[in-house]
């Protein structure tokens, strides 16, 4: 308390000496009494454990003031080591009531991830190096990739928090945790990220994409137990599940994104390496196989294959040019190098609207003598549309046809 | 508790220092043949020894300075650039006192010198811009200064600015070298002289900062720093 007082005494005896000379001294006596008002404000703080929550409290009003934003990077360096390990190896105790509270920080989130962005920046640029057999020239979206992943980081360490403290609000949520606590949660959540990029650097299809699960499984394991106390008791089960899935979802997008767009997105030969990495397309060209087969064996007509093709080629073009769809893009790209056929039936069973417009071209072009098969294929068109509206169309259409 | 007040007592004191030092530096420069002045800064440093010959020293250096011509304040302020330039290579001498005279001369041509060559390497589709280079350099210092002021460190924000600032001397020197000399050829050798680049000045900066925070926060700070020289390393390695 004494040093305090004499502390006191040497700003006056400052403020005396400005009174006799310019305004040189008198603004360096300003700064003077600012750092000294800062640094007095900052004692208290670090005093008996009352008073600095009176003294957070106090501050929690002053949104704009810089002391705020100091309680928050309050923290010290054992802590951000055990915060940072128990956000990569799950246990079984809940990482926000036992690791981040009483008091979270934010020292954690914000260069977490702004390590992240630099190492995918870095490491991403170092396995297109690498890609590319060290050629030079190749180096042309380096500072892209800093910026891009910096915005797509940041923004999720922000909104999805957000988003989340705003469902538990709106559910009135017993264990509605402070938004700082998510933004902590998430931020550290980040961390796992950081070795992955560098082990992505090996460009092996199947280990990065084992990376991906294992990191996604890891730390989505610590997210989903922090995030599912305070969604249990919701009334709403499917809610409850939903937010918890969600959670790990997004989690897994986020990795994906990373891989595909950091770490492969570079390749030159992306065409040939797409219909091997992804396993959706080869179930989709499974699916559509078995649908080939199926028409082919309800098609009595050797001559309609080929009228079909025909059609089929077109509805592929307007197909892909109407949907907006990254992944039927990707479909569609992987099976344009292959046959036609197997675009047609999954835009048929994809697309409603199609069918008519397939049903119609088929009884232009067939002859008007094969009515039973009109007869017969009216009756799958209607099955398939179950729509009233393009039932009458149907019927008015082969009502005009008989006449 | 008792550790903390001293501490403040001992950062209102070196504020203080910071002032007379400087007024007294000024009065040197301008009067040397004055023997009076000469021992009045001689004097033992205490308060009522001080404000005697403070007064007259600021009065007469007042006059002086307006009237003194461009060169000699251009050249003074030259001197005191390379000073602390060399005391980034050859750490040497009171730090404190070095900490107390903070400009901004030195990280404002680094910064500058060097978002320029990294521009002018490589073509203009590959090399980074130079609002690019500027941004990282410059704004990364502040990002990491804000760091240390929100930890509750004892130095001041234009203090910890110009540390940072001129503490990138060497990964300056070793861009010089890699654009000018090794531009495009021996990986090798750029990447050892970027290393010894990165290495010296996250050494040298944490000479100085490594004093003004508590032992438990102290790897909280030193990590930032790390990061900020090896960003700016890795795009003098990868850009020249």
């Amino acid at each position: 308390m004494d040093l305090n007082f004499q502390n006191f005494d040497n700003v006056n005896s400052t403020n005396e000496q400005s009174g006799a000379f310019g305004g040189n001294i008198g603004d360096r006596n300003i700064l003077v009494g600012g750092s000294v008002g800062a640094t007095s404000s900052a004692a208290p703080s670090g005093g008996v454990f009352d008073d600095s929550q009176s003294t957070t409290s106090t501050r929690k009003g002053n949104f704009f003031s810089f002391e705020y934003y100091q309680q928050f990077f309050d923290v010290e360096t054992d802590q951000v080591i055990k915060r940072l390990l128990n956000s990569v190896i799950p246990t079984h105790r809940n990482y926000i009531q036992d690791f981040l509270q009483p008091i979270p920080d934010l020292w954690g989130p914000f260069w977490v991830s702004v390590t992240l962005v630099f190492a995918i920046g870095i490491f991403g640029n170092l396995a297109q190096f690498i890609e590319n057999d060290g050629a030079k020239g190749t180096y042309g979206s380096d500072f892209r990739m800093v910026t891009s992943a910096s915005t797509l980081i940041f923004l999720y360490v922000v909104i999805v928090p957000l988003l989340l403290y705003g469902l538990l609000w709106n559910r009135r949520s017993e264990l509605l945790h402070p938004y700082v606590d998510l933004v902590c949660l998430y931020g550290y959540s980040l961390a796992i990220f950081i070795p992955v990029s560098v082990l992505w650097i090996v460009d092996i299809g199947w280990f990065r994409w084992a990376l991906i699960f294992a990191s996604v499984g890891l730390s989505g394991t610590v997210l989903a137990r922090a995030i599912w106390p305070a969604v249990q008791n919701d009334n709403n089960k499917m809610i409850a599940f939903g937010t918890v899935i969600s959670v790990v979802v997004l989690h897994f997008l986020l990795a994906f994104t990373f891989k595909e767009f950091y770490f492969d997105a570079m390749h030159p030969a992306a065409g040939s390496r797409a219909p091997l990495s992804p396993a959706a397309p080869a179930a989709l060209l499974i699916d559509t196989t078995t649908v080939i087969m199926i028409q082919n064996a309800t098609v009595p007509a050797p001559e309609a294959p080929n009228q079909k093709e025909a059609a089929t080629n077109t509805e592929t073009t307007t197909v892909v040019a109407v949907k907006s769809d990254d992944k039927k893009r990707e479909s569609a790209e992987v099976t344009k190098p292959d046959d036609a056929e197997p675009s047609a039936p999954e835009n048929a069973t994809s697309s409603p609207t199609t069918v008519p417009q397939v049903r119609k071209d088929e009884k232009i072009d067939q002859k008007p003598t094969e009515t039973t098969e009109k007869s017969t294929e009216k009756l799958p068109a209607a099955e398939i549309s179950e729509n009233s509206t393009e039932a009458a169309a149907a019927a008015t259409n082969s009502t005009e046809k008989n006449q | 508790m008792g550790g903390s007040e001293s501490k403040l007592h001992v950062f209102a004191t070196d504020s203080s220092k910071n002032i007379d030092k400087l007024e007294q530096e000024m009065a040197a420069e301008q009067t040397a043949n004055l023997s009076g002045n000469i021992a009045g800064m001689s004097a033992p440093k205490s308060s009522s020894n001080r404000r005697g010959p403070m007064q007259e020293v600021d009065l007469d250096a007042e006059f002086d300075t307006l009237e003194e011509p461009v060169w000699d304040t251009v050249k003074r302020d030259v001197l005191t650039v390379g000073a602390k330039f060399t005391h980034v290579v050859l750490p040497h001498g009171d730090k404190q006192q070095l900490l107390r005279d903070w400009d901004l001369w030195g990280p404002l041509f680094i910064c500058v010198g060097l978002a320029l060559l990294l521009q002018h390497n490589g073509g203009t589709e590959s090399a980074p811009q130079f609002t690019q280079v500027f941004t990282i350099t410059f704004f990364g210092s502040v990002i990491v200064t804000a760091n240390i002021k929100l930890l509750g460190g004892n130095i001041s924000f234009f203090q910890s600015l110009c540390v940072i600032g001129y503490c990138l001397l060497p990964p300056f020197v070793a861009a010089v070298l890699c654009s000018l000399f090794l531009h495009g050829i021996a990986f090798p050798l750029r990447l050892l002289i970027t290393s010894i680049g990165f290495v010296w000045s996250t050494y040298a900066s944490m000479g100085f900062l490594a004093g003004c925070q508590p032992d438990k926060k102290r790897l909280l700070v030193i990590y930032p720093v790390f990061l900020f020289y090896f960003v700016v390393s890795w795009m003098i390695i990868s850009h020249s």
